[in-house]
């Protein structure tokens, strides 16, 4: 205990220099800002600005892509609030009663619960993160290639769990994932396999330019094909500040559903876009009044916005201990520590300590700005919901561009970007999620590597993976999640809870 | 027989048509055995599950309904994909600053409501905002204009 005060001490010391503290405040900013614009997700914008972070220090740019991460989920909740639209799909449920509240003249108190809510389930996530991240790490020192293959399984097979949509079709993204992650030259024999000769992708495809296409371009080309309007709430927000009785409506939604966030953020496969429905569903079914939700209750508002954030925040976990990404901004990360020299995994926090605990301090710091940013700048975000995309298309396609362009100075790269856009055009438009194959693609690579050494440790006796507990416990868990979604009543439930979304 | 979900029909047939490509790229590479696994093991078996999932979806598509056909906008995406491999091209021969006039010039005939007045201070905006920011700040070495 007293060591996590003492490494966070070192951790506050390591982010408050005034680069790093720059640099979380942009990541923060940015972060608010494509959160507040509909249709420029976390995933595209971090991996947009991927290529920059090359020339920063490993610390300052993993601050930068996470304030990034948490700040999108501050942003989404101001646009929910006010246009109705969630701005990401994690504030699609504080649509449901944030924007009864916006209608009632509300919108003040709506938007300052939702900021002081993640703001608390960042402070309390921060701490989880500190305390659990170095037991989670020294745990995983016991871990060998069989344990890492089956734990990475776990982890694709949840992420097919909690993928939207079919998911017969979210496997075969996984592995059509894998399959992308085989390009390039084999690590052993160094065989170049599936590159067609062309020699930009010898190496492998280029992470960056995968996701770049994939969700940036793809998107701006599904945005354009609706010239929507939005219609932002005309009235002027009055009162920011929330009523007593608002704060003591809100205090236990906020606390359970940081409780809620913390817990499914920290599972392996993307546990975290599930807390904010979670939490939805635990207030309205104990509260006293459960006709109110959906017309303004402002503990639907308040819980779900915590648990949001702390799933976000907690999600951090497996990556910073496992070096297994739960979710696709975190294979993000992943990118961004390899551009580093980093490998991630749970060495990270022993050789590199001043990275871990600087990271993790600086989610809160990053917390407390945005907090600032969010609540009296409310209405510089609401003017910017008002500039039209045909503006804003552009810029981000140069950014997408330049920032492809900068990692290997190659106009080729450049041109898969434009491949992979009409791939990821192809695949929104049949109904696949693309968010699964960017994980797969990450892992694809790390899980040859972990079962070709687990074959060779056995001598190619399969039964390595069941005969060891730890990876035989992981496999058991990988049964029953397939098992959970081929399970009828669970089936109905997972479309009910992802229909809401469309 | 009628296709039932047109969607996953349309998915499932590139499925299959993407394992063809995989496996035309295997060609000899050594698939090994499982205690010494070759070059091809993994994308052989994974180009494999491919076609497998690519079957299913399509075999699916006859008996399960789904949502029909959703129409692709051609004349959106073309000009924001062909602007992305102009600006590809031009970047090396012919620097920065052509190579975004070209993109936005491009792309801006992928919106319905392009006001070409306003894209023009735009992009004059942007490419100066870019030189300032990758060039002049950050220092990447990038060519702005063309080399004779």
């Amino acid at each position: 205990m007293e060591n996590v005060f003492s490494n966070l001490a070192m951790g506050f010391g390591a982010a408050a220099t005034p680069i790093n503290l720059g640099l979380c405040f942009i990541g923060a900013l940015v972060g608010t800002l494509i959160g507040v614009l509909p249709g420029l997700g976390p995933i595209a914008t971090i991996a947009i600005l991927l290529p920059i972070t090359f020339y920063l220090d490993p610390l300052g740019a993993l601050i930068m892509l996470a304030g990034i991460y948490y700040g999108a989920q501050y942003g989404g909740s101001t646009t929910a609030i006010l246009v109705n639209m969630p701005g990401e799909t994690s504030s699609v449920v504080t649509t449901l009663d944030g924007h009864q509240m916006a209608r009632k003249g509300r919108a003040g108190p709506a938007l300052a619960i939702a900021a002081l809510g993640s703001f608390f389930a960042g402070c309390v996530a921060t701490f989880v993160v500190a305390l659990f991240g170095p037991l989670l790490a020294a745990f995983a020192q016991n871990f060998g290639p069989p344990e890492y293959f089956a734990l990475m399984l776990v982890g694709l097979i949840g992420a097919t769990v909690l993928a939207s949509g079919s998911v017969v079709k979210a496997v075969a993204m996984i592995i059509v994932g894998l399959l992308l992650g085989c390009v390039g030259s084999d690590i052993e024999s160094g065989e170049q396999r599936l590159t067609f000769g062309i020699a930009q992708i010898a190496e492998g495809i280029n992470f960056t330019t995968l996701a770049v296409g994939l969700f940036g371009v793809a998107e701006i080309l599904r945005n354009l094909e609706k010239t929507a309007d939005r219609t932002v709430l005309g009235a002027k927000i009055t009162g920011l500040m929330p009523t007593w009785a608002d704060i003591k409506q809100s205090a236990m939604p906020i606390l359970r559903g940081t409780g809620i966030g913390s817990i499914l953020g920290i599972l392996p496969g993307n546990g975290a876009v599930l807390a904010p429905y979670a939490s939805y569903t635990l207030e309205k079914k104990i509260s006293k009044t459960p006709s109110r939700f959906g017309k303004g209750a402002i503990e639907g508002v308040a819980g779900p916005e915590s648990a949001n954030n702390a799933g976000a925040q907690t999600s951090f976990i497996p990556l910073l201990t496992l070096g297994i990404p739960p979710n696709a901004v975190m294979a993000m990360m992943v990118g961004a520590m390899t551009i580093q020299g980093i490998v991630p995994g749970p060495q990270v926090m022993n050789e590199n300590p001043t990275l871990f605990w600087g990271m993790i301090a600086s989610m809160w710091i990053g917390n407390a700005m945005l907090v600032i940013i969010n609540l009296p700048l409310v209405g510089v975000w609401v003017r910017l919901l008002r500039v039209p995309y045909r503006i804003l298309f552009p810029a981000i396609l140069m950014f997408c561009c330049i920032g492809v362009y900068s990692i290997n100075s190659s106009g080729v790269e450049v041109m898969l970007v434009a491949l992979f856009g009409g791939v990821g055009y192809f695949l929104l438009k049949h109904g696949f999620e693309p968010a699964p194959l960017l994980l797969a693609f990450v892992l694809g690579p790390l899980m040859e590597e972990n079962l070709r050494r687990s074959f060779l440790i056995a001598r190619g006796d399969p039964a390595i993976f069941v005969t060891r507990p730890l990876s035989a416990t992981l496999l058991v868990i990988a049964v029953i999640l397939i098992a959970i979604v081929l399970l009828p009543s669970v089936r109905k439930r997972r479309e009910e809870v992802f229909h809401e979304e469309d | 027989m009628r296709v039932r979900s047109p969607q996953d029909m349309v998915g499932g047939i590139a499925l299959i048509l993407l394992s063809i490509l995989a496996f035309s790229q295997i060609g000899d590479l050594k698939f090994g055995t499982a205690s010494r696994m070759g070059p091809g093991y993994f994308p052989t078996v994974l180009a494999g599950l491919t076609g497998l999932m690519g079957l299913i979806i399509a075999g699916r598509s006859l008996a399960l309904d789904g949502p029909p056909l959703d129409r692709l906008h051609w004349r959106q995406a073309l000009p924001i994909l062909g602007a992305i491999l102009a600006f590809g091209l031009a970047i090396r021969p012919l620097g920065l600053v052509i190579a975004s006039a070209l993109l936005f010039g491009i792309a801006a005939f992928g919106s319905s409501d392009t006001k070409w007045r306003e894209l023009l201070v735009v992009s004059t905006a942007l490419i100066l905002f870019a030189v300032g920011l990758f060039v002049l700040a950050l220092g990447l070495p990038f060519p702005l204009w063309p080399r004779f």
